[in-house]
């Protein structure tokens, strides 16, 4: 499973652009969340605005994760494994404000 | 009792402020119907969750951070379990990342699903830990925490097959000894039986009971919801594909191939199991046994977050194994942000389930219809039912409204009271599943259901589009003909609602026109009867819509605490309603009468009449029982406008009549009279039935290119009339076909013809719209409300009549 690395990347890219074409198909509204044979769906609402800043900050926080990461796991493990943890642990808060539902909201 | 709990989007918050950590493990082995629609389908560690967070902050918007921190614990987990497992930091650390990034566990927060894959990877995490250290001591946490694992949401045993997997390779290569699987399978099994004797002992709470309630309540809940097993195959793994991050899955897929692939390719000795082999095929079992078992089937983007997590191992296995792995794995990161975002801006994940659904009616039928299916499988487990059983319950009830729907069936739910499953109390919800499947395109349909008593009266309405799957389908384009779709909507029954028997009725009309559309010949159709008994407890009298609130002991049995009148003022063009609330002092021991009379000045009675107390006899009622009866008042249309006492007595069935009182003073009024004829641009003399006559009319033409008609009629009564008729005013192009019509009581029901008194003149206004074109011919007259027969026509017509409707004039609209 992890010889090949060119074959390995080309794959992992390949994923990625599907994925991003699968993306494309929900902002289009092209794909469907359940069967309606199988009698449930879940149904698009009218599109929210995501704030920039938050898809900036994000994707900052997930590159220095993701590279610093990389590069101090092997020496620093603890503080390393640590930093990433509230860097992802911050992009989740970040990504759920985007749900046009207040967290409060949805807890009650 | 503290329900507070809004719902709106899990239920389990409103059930851990309403019970004790103690109490909600009790109250679990009954299956109590009235918690909240997932209290009921989970097992009860979700709600305790809420109530150990309790203590913490009552902050419900807190509540929601610590849920994400919580499910965010399981990067920490997997890191470890990555870590002791594959003994590579980068794979380690690439797991934690794209853990916390899989789309699904987006979708959902907070629901509690998102915190499921913690105690599932702790349970792994103790197991991998246990494979390292060789201490006992892993094991006994490992059996307490599957214990808690099954508590919280048992279908993560299915990973089992992982572990299954990873012991094998660990055995195979000797990191195990025989020893050591013995210890295993022993010390695990003997913590969970320990913490389940002990939570059996100290909170009477039977964990492989409940497991077992839960799993057949997803068989049923799958036969309730129409919800076929090959539809969903395909439909999970779509779904799937997108909502555990497509690029997770792809690699997962390639993986997968490569490892068949090298099996295939190695001879005898050479083919080895490595850990990260055992993973992947473990998970691939895991998968398919999942799919393939059928018991999810919709939804998975929640229900199979426990699997989503575990899909970025592979990944990290294969980004730690390329050169540029920091910058892979920040493209599948950011691949796994996009697709959240994008879905989270336009889906309706959560909204569509709970908070926007919980706003419609159908929210309440849908709980009504689980907690009434839990009710009949708590019956069922107890008779020994099994589910093909439960199937015939769902009875065929085959309608065809002409010619647009078919209604397949439509099995009732609510919380029932006792074993009947037709009796229920007031103030509950009932709700109507309806099955009907579209046969022709037609113009939007409404909904109505109706509960009526046994006189016809009716006392609760709901009266709306139908839905699919909670959505408002409204619009015939979207109907495909031949689909079955579900319509889930509830009557919430009055708390008030007096005892006895009614009939939940359905009638589906066209808006547009008011026009019913026939379930064979009839305008509506009988559901369900249900049997209604008092609301338990009593409603407060405050808390009810009473206009009048009184408290007078009439009786020592009965008092009334309130009254009011329906119009008020009355009015002898339409029947009025006396609604009178009555407490129970004591159970009625006999069937009493009520004396309803409105006395003038001179103290004579303009209006009496002796009703029963109530449809049902009352001595179902118990002490402190409230009820609001409704009584008819007919008024003489002779009745003059002023002011009248209205006075009430009760009468036993020896004739025993108590003092009348004199609850206050009703205003009658009536619509002005007159008697003379006014000029009209066009003069008749047309007779209709015996009593009736047409005197003349005018047309006026206006609006935009003067297509709409203003017509007034003149009729008069020669005598006193007893029947109520309708008058139709039609406009029919050459061909006889109907372009524009209106069919109305007199005077828009302002002067229906039993209030007409002798020589009254009712000028009666229509307006029509009618499309350019022409020649057109004007056409009226009458038809009994009843029977629809017309009135005959006689006389003073420049032609004869046709079908009974006179020819008034030609028209043409340009």
């Amino acid at each position: 499973m992890i010889s090949h690395p060119f074959r390995n990347t080309l794959v992992i890219l390949i994923a990625c652009l599907i994925g991003l074409v699968m993306a494309g198909l929900v902002c289009a509204r092209q794909f469907v969340f359940g069967s309606e044979s199988g009698h449930w769906v879940y149904a698009y609402h009218p599109t929210t605005s995501a704030p920039l800043w938050i898809v900036v900050v994000v994707l900052a926080l997930l590159g220095a994760s993701a590279l610093i990461g990389s590069g101090r796991i092997a020496s620093h493990e603890r503080t390393t494994v640590f930093g990433c943890f509230l860097g992802v642990l911050l992009i989740q808060f970040l990504i759920h404000d985007i749900y046009p539902v207040p967290l409060d909201a949805l807890v009650r | 009792m503290r329900w507070c709990g809004s719902d709106q989007a899990n239920g389990f918050y409103s059930a851990a402020l309403r019970d004790s950590p103690i109490e909600t493990l009790a109250r679990y082995k009954v299956l109590d119907p009235s918690s909240p629609m997932h209290v009921e389908g989970n097992m009860p560690g979700k709600t305790l969750l809420f109530q150990l967070l309790e203590p913490f902050t009552s902050d419900p918007r807190i509540m929601g951070y610590a849920i994400i921190a919580l499910s965010t614990l399981g990067a920490l987990l997997l890191y470890g379990i990555c870590r002791r497992l594959f003994g590579d930091p980068w794979v380690a650390l690439y797991a934690l990342i794209l853990y916390a990034l899989v789309p699904s566990r987006f979708f959902f927060f907070p629901i509690l699903n998102t915190v499921t894959p913690v105690l599932m990877l702790l349970c792994l995490y103790l197991f991998v830990v246990y494979m390292d250290s060789k201490r006992g001591v892993w094991l006994w946490l490992l059996g307490c925490a599957l214990y808690m694992l099954i508590l919280f949401e048992p279908s993560p045993l299915a990973t089992g097959l992982i572990f299954m997997a990873i012991l094998l390779v660990a055995t195979k290569e000797g990191q195990l000894s025989k020893e050591d699987v013995g210890r295993l399978l022993l010390y695990p099994f003997l913590a969970f039986l320990c913490v389940y004797v002990a939570f059996f002992v100290l909170f009477d709470f039977d964990l492989v009971g409940a497991f077992s309630a839960v799993l057949t309540e997803a068989g049923a809940f799958n036969l309730a919801e129409s919800r076929g097993y090959w539809p969903w195959i395909g439909a999970n793994m779509r779904e799937f594909f997108y909502a555990a991050g497509t690029p997770l899955v792809i690699i997962f897929a390639y993986g997968v191939a490569r490892l068949f692939h090298q099996w295939w390719a190695a001879k005898g000795v050479g083919r080895r199991w490595t850990m990260d082999t055992a993973f992947v095929m473990g998970l691939l079992a895991t998968f398919t046994a999942v799919l393939f078992l059928g018991i999810n089937r919709g939804e998975t983007s929640r229900l199979w977050i426990y699997l989503a997590v575990l899909f970025p191992i592979p990944a990290a296995l294969l980004i730690a194994a390329t050169p540029r792995r920091s910058l892979l794995v920040f493209f599948v990161g950011s691949t796994l942000v996009i697709q959240s975002v994008v879905a989270l801006q336009r889906v309706d994940f959560v909204l569509s389930y709970n908070c926007q659904y919980q706003h419609s009616p159908g929210f309440e039928a849908e709980r009504a219809t689980l907690a009434s299916f839990t009710t009949r499988l708590k019956g069922c487990a107890a008779s020994g039912f099994t589910l093909d059983e439960l199937r015939q319950c769902m009875r065929a009830q085959e309608v065809v409204f002409e010619p647009y729907l078919r209604l397949n069936s439509a099995p009732i739910s609510g919380r029932f009271v006792g074993d009947g499953e037709s009796t229920l109390r007031a103030g509950d919800a009932v709700g109507v599943t309806i099955y009907w499947t579209p046969l022709q395109d037609g113009p939007p349909l409404k909904f109505s259901r109706r509960l009526v008593d046994a006189s016809g009266r009716q006392w609760a309405s709901t009266d709306d589009w139908p839905r699919v799957n909670g959505v408002v389908c409204d619009v015939p384009e979207r109907w495909r003909r031949g689909e079955t779709r579900i319509d889930r909507q509830d009557v919430r029954l009055p708390p008030d609602l007096p005892p006895g028997m009614y009939e939940y009725t359905l009638v589906v009309y066209d808006p547009e026109t008011g026009a019913i559309v026939l379930a064979g010949e009839q305008p509506s159709v009988i559901l369900a009867k249900i049997n209604v008994l008092g609301a338990m407890p009593p409603p407060d009298p405050a808390t009810l819509a009473i206009p009048v609130p009184l408290d007078i002991p009439l009786s020592e049995e009965l008092a009334l605490v309130g009254y009011g009148v329906e119009p008020d003022p009355l009015r002898p063009e339409s029947e009025g309603v006396l609604r009178l609330w009555w407490t129970a002092l004591r159970s009625p021991t006999q069937p009493y009468q009520v004396r309803i009379e409105l006395i003038d000045d001179a103290g004579r009675a303009v209006f009496s009449s002796l009703q029963p107390l109530s449809v049902a006899s009352p001595d179902t009622w118990q002490a402190g029982q409230i009820v609001g009866e409704r009584y008819p008042i007919t008024l003489d249309p002779e009745v003059a406008a002023r002011d009248y006492q209205l006075r009430i007595a009760l009468v036993s069935p020896d004739g025993t009549t108590t003092e009348p009182n004199e609850l206050a003073t009703v205003r009658v009024e009536s619509r002005p009279r007159t008697y003379e004829l006014p000029v009209m641009d066009h003069p008749l003399d047309i007779k209709l039935g015996q009593d009736i006559a047409l005197h003349g009319y005018t047309l006026d033409q206006a609006g935009d290119g003067a297509n709409e008609f203003h017509l007034t009629l003149y009729w008069q009564a020669v005598e006193r009339i007893n029947e109520r008729y309708k008058v139709f005013v039609h406009v029919v192009d050459e061909a006889g076909r109907i372009v524009a019509q209106q069919d109305t009581e007199p005077a828009n029901g302002e002067a229906t013809t039993q209030t007409w008194l002798a020589g009254e003149v009712v000028a009666d206004e229509h307006v029509l719209a009618v499309p350019p074109g022409g020649p057109y011919q004007l056409l009226v007259g009458l038809y009994s409300a009843e029977t629809g027969q017309r009135l005959a026509v006689r006389g003073g017509m420049q032609q004869p009549a046709r079908d009974d409707a006179i020819l008034l004039e030609r028209v043409l609209v340009r």
